[in-house]
């Protein structure tokens, strides 16, 4: 009997106008998206070639993670080369998008911004009148009349939603595929595989969350119009207001210096050892002890901002929560190695490669100032890029966020169901 | 019969479920987006006053003329409409180590945005079934059996829709500008009423946009359901599609050379090309000067007092030979460092130029949605967008300018003071240096930038309001 339902509902939906444009929609964004996303990726790796360092470059770089085609996050921040000076200074180079300055107003569409703004509301779309809509059909006294239990029927309901919303999609996420295979075959990977699949199965709770979000609002009333307006409303919220209300509280609480404190900070401290140690107003050592002295602090400023990044993040990730889009974002990046935690965990290296990189900015010094200091070894100190796991990242974002989305699916559910045994079907 | 039919519009709008929830959505979230940034505001404003504190403290202790500039660079404060307007941020944020991860990954929930985003959808839900709706509940063709004309219909229909939505966010803004200011314990001088009075009448227009389009694709199905479908896919489309793919898309049509080639040429030109230049122009000089002087060969520090002493010289003689070499040597190194910056500015000429095409193409790309150009116009209006951005770098040009200046004349009168030359590395008192002050533009210059995106998304809602017109004209109304 469950099966027939599944069937029934799948198939209303697959006829319907309402499948046939969100279809569209969904396709040809999510198309242009990976269209757009793999030229761009094929951009960043061009320049990350030009930048890559060289046998005596104090310089850290991380190239372009496969998966940013698809959820670009912070894939171009980490893009950016980050300097190593001889007295311990980090110093950040400058993107492509930096010049273009109309980059900073727009955020960019990668198939994460597709799934999660265009498919929960093909989601809302597909579920917010399901029950009241079968009612005014009057198929759905006649469905409950063949003694087919209430929570069956809405179970039904929610799986076919599921497939109908999730299958277009899924198709799309793999026609890009294979349109990358074609354009950038180095992308592909045991490792992109599997984080593809991760990041399919996000889609999947995502969209089920919603579902069941929108199937709890047609249980509460009888007119599909004044759902309408209650689920649109309910989606903005969710997907527009929630995360970035989640931001602006989450900083505000984590609170800490400001970046133009800490910049002003790092130059305080490097000028002013320099000029003591030229005004001899410190006891008299060679280059490389002070070189390292000023590191050294340099290096608990850095390190205190790292704990300043992340402590906003969790708060920010905590508040997020609240709407299913906070940890579906959350977890997308971490599952793309993209993400904020990626990002610090980039900085943690640089920081561990600083040291190591001073000594050899200090030899090029001698070097250039005619010292002879023999054979120096650079290349065995060349920054090597370490990327986070995944399955670091499964067992710290992942799961978590997945546990998330499928306790709000289940939640909204039973609040459905409960809603659904006191509605009047006739 | 004009106004009894806004009269209607206006009294079934309000009495519907959407408008009650819409209202009390958007009032909710306007006051609450401004108590969050006007929070952030005021604490920035706080940061800046610790700034300029270590920044006096640094001075006092540990001024020296070579890294001065490096050290003394401007801090932008916040803008009084930061409070209600969020725009490009700051340009630095994003080449600092310091670089806050998750500033680039959430768009700030300001006003430009709910309008933008929000207030275009409840824009929708108000006229998704202004027609097809009525039509179905059989009062459409009621109002027709009187002698009315159906641009009086839909005119009405549109007029009433607008203030329906029109008034309650007129009063929903200013509200929320007063607590905001309240909050931020800023004061809004006549020039920011101004810019928040326009940028409220640019809201509505830009809202009237998507009400228009409500009508329009009302005015042309059948069902209400297809209505809101079709109208969502335009609002993705408008809202989000067109303005975010824009830069993306200019940037593959146009790519720029890269950045990073173009900084390295700049900078070797600037560092260590211009190093060498300046050690064999110190050469060549030093050698004239040994020439000149008939200094011995042994010396080759034309620095060390004590090696002239020791050769011979008198205190006055090397005294007189020094002041007049230095000054030399620094001319010199002045040509140098002229010539050199000439040619990296060559070089970032020719980038600049890339980059206006590359942005020409991606604001051009833009036009064709609403939503980019009034983003446009509120971010240019409200001092937090592309041209306040160059207006700053000006004023931080200008007084940089002026700092050096004063470091060069303190230089000179401490030197002349101290009966010695002061050298770059050696403490100087910067006591009494100039303080940057940052104004804001005029408003009237700001609105002069921002006023062809104003005509841009007004003629956009007036082409709506003809398709409008012209599909009801049109439709079968039984």
């Amino acid at each position: 009997m469950f099966f027939s339902l599944l069937r029934k509902e799948i198939s209303q939906q697959v006829i319907s106008a309402k499948f046939a444009v969100m279809t569209l929609l969904v396709v040809i964004l999510a198309l242009l998206s990976v269209v757009v996303m793999v030229r761009d990726y094929q951009l960043r790796t061009d320049n990350y070639n030009i930048l890559a360092p060289q046998e005596d470059d104090t310089v850290a770089i991380k190239r372009p993670a496969p998966m940013s085609v698809l959820v670009k996050g912070l894939d171009e921040r980490m893009g950016r080369s980050i300097t190593v000076w001889t007295i311990g200074v980090l110093e950040v180079g400058t993107s492509q998008s930096d010049a273009n300055r109309l980059f900073a107003l727009f955020r960019e569409i990668d198939m994460e911004f597709v799934a999660q703004v265009i498919m929960s509301l093909a989601a809302i779309i597909f579920s917010f009148d399901m029950i009241s809509r079968e009612k005014r059909r009057g198929t759905l006294k006649l469905m409950l009349a063949n003694g087919v239990g209430r929570a069956k029927v809405l179970l039904a309901k929610l799986l076919g939603a599921l497939v109908v919303v999730a299958i277009p999609a899924l198709v799309a996420l793999l026609i890009g595929l294979l349109y990358m295979q074609f354009t950038v075959p180095e992308a592909f990977s045991g490792d992109f595989y599997s984080r593809m699949l991760v990041f399919a199965g996000l889609i999947l709770l995502y969209v089920l969350a919603f579902i069941s979000i929108g199937l709890f609002i047609s249980s509460l009333t009888h007119r599909p119009a004044v759902s309408l307006v209650f689920a649109m409303l309910v989606w903005a919220l969710l997907v527009f207001v929630v995360p970035n209300a989640a931001f602006l509280v989450g900083r505000n609480i984590a609170g800490g210096e400001t970046l133009e404190q800490q910049e002003v900070k790092v130059r305080h401290i490097w000028t002013s050892d320099v000029f003591k140690a030229l005004n001899n107003l410190v006891p008299r050592r060679d280059f490389r002890e002070r070189a390292m002295d000023t590191a050294g602090k340099l290096g608990s400023e850095y390190r205190h901002y790292i704990n300043l990044a992340e402590r906003r993040i969790g708060w920010v990730r905590l508040l997020s929560f609240f709407s299913p889009a906070g940890p579906f974002s959350f977890a997308s990046w971490a599952a793309a190695g993209t993400g904020p935690e990626d990002s610090l965990e980039f900085k943690r290296d640089v920081l561990r490669y600083q040291s190591i990189a001073i000594e050899d900015a200090i030899k090029l010094l001698q070097i250039a100032r005619g010292q002879d200091i023999g054979e120096p070894d650079f290349k065995a100190r060349l920054f090597v890029e370490q990327r986070r796991p995944l399955t670091d990242a499964l067992i710290e974002e992942v799961f978590p966020a997945a546990g998330a989305l499928l306790f709000m699916a289940l939640v909204f559910f039973i609040a459905t169901f409960t809603a659904f045994i006191r509605y009047d079907v006739r | 019969m004009f106004r009894m039919i806004v009269w209607k519009e206006l009294l079934d709008a309000t009495r519907s479920m959407r408008f009650t929830i819409g209202w009390l959505v958007m009032l909710v979230l306007m006051v609450a987006a401004v108590v969050l940034l006007s929070d952030d505001v005021r604490q920035r404003q706080e940061r800046m006053e610790l700034i300029e504190r270590s920044q006096d403290e640094y001075v006092s202790n540990y001024a020296h003329l070579n890294r001065i500039n490096h050290v003394l660079q401007p801090v932008k404060p916040p803008e009084n409409s930061e409070v209600f307007f969020r725009g490009l941020g700051d340009p630095d944020e994003a080449q600092s180590f310091f670089s806050d991860p998750l500033e680039k990954l959430f768009p700030k929930l300001d006003f430009l945005y709910i309008v933008s985003m929000l207030l275009s959808l409840l824009a929708i839900i108000f006229t998704y079934d202004a027609i097809c709706g009525e039509r179905e509940d059989g009062t459409l063709k009621i109002i027709h059996s009187t002698p009315v004309s159906r641009a009086t219909v839909i005119l009405g229909k549109w007029v009433g829709t607008w203030i329906a939505v029109g008034l309650p966010f007129i009063a929903v803004y200013f509200f929320s500008v007063l607590v905001g200011s309240l909050i931020a314990g800023i004061s809004l001088g006549p020039e920011r009423w101004i810019e928040l009075g326009l940028i409220c009448a640019a809201s509505l227009l830009y809202v009237g946009f998507f009400l228009c389009l409500g009508l329009f694709v009302s005015g042309i199905v059948r069902q209400p359901g297809t209505s809101i479908l079709v109208l969502l896919f335009l609002w993705v489309l408008f809202t989000m599609v067109v303005p975010n793919g824009s830069p993306v898309v200019a940037a593959q049509i146009k790519p720029l050379p890269s950045v990073n080639e173009v900084e390295r040429q700049a900078s070797a030109l600037t560092d260590w090309i211009r190093d060498n230049l300046v050690d064999k122009e110190r050469e060549r000089i030093k050698q004239i000067y040994r020439g000149r002087y008939a200094i011995p060969a042994e010396i080759t520090d034309y620095n060390k007092e004590e090696d002239f002493l020791a050769a011979g010289w008198s205190a006055e003689q090397y005294k007189g030979f020094y002041d007049v070499y230095v000054e030399d040597v620094r001319a010199a190194l002045r040509q140098v460092n002229e010539e050199q910056n000439a040619k990296a500015h060559l070089l970032w000429d020719e980038l600049d130029r890339r980059v206006d095409e590359q942005s020409g193409l991606a604001m051009g790309i833009s036009l064709l949605s609403p939503t980019s150009s009034y983003v446009y116009f509120g971010t240019e209006l409200a001092s937090v967008g592309l041209r306040a951005e160059d207006y700053y770098e000006q004023e931080v040009s200008q007084f940089g300018s002026a700092q050096s200046a004063f470091f060069e004349q303190r230089w000179h009168s401490e030197e002349e003071r101290q009966g010695r030359k002061i050298s770059y590395e050696e403490f100087i008192d910067l006591s009494g240096r100039p303080r940057f002050a940052h104004q804001p533009e005029a408003v009237v210059d700001r609105l002069a930038g921002a006023l062809p995106f104003a005509a841009h998304f007004s003629v956009m809602m007036l082409v709506a309001l003809i398709l409008a017109v012209v599909a009801y004209l049109r439709y079968d109304v039984r």
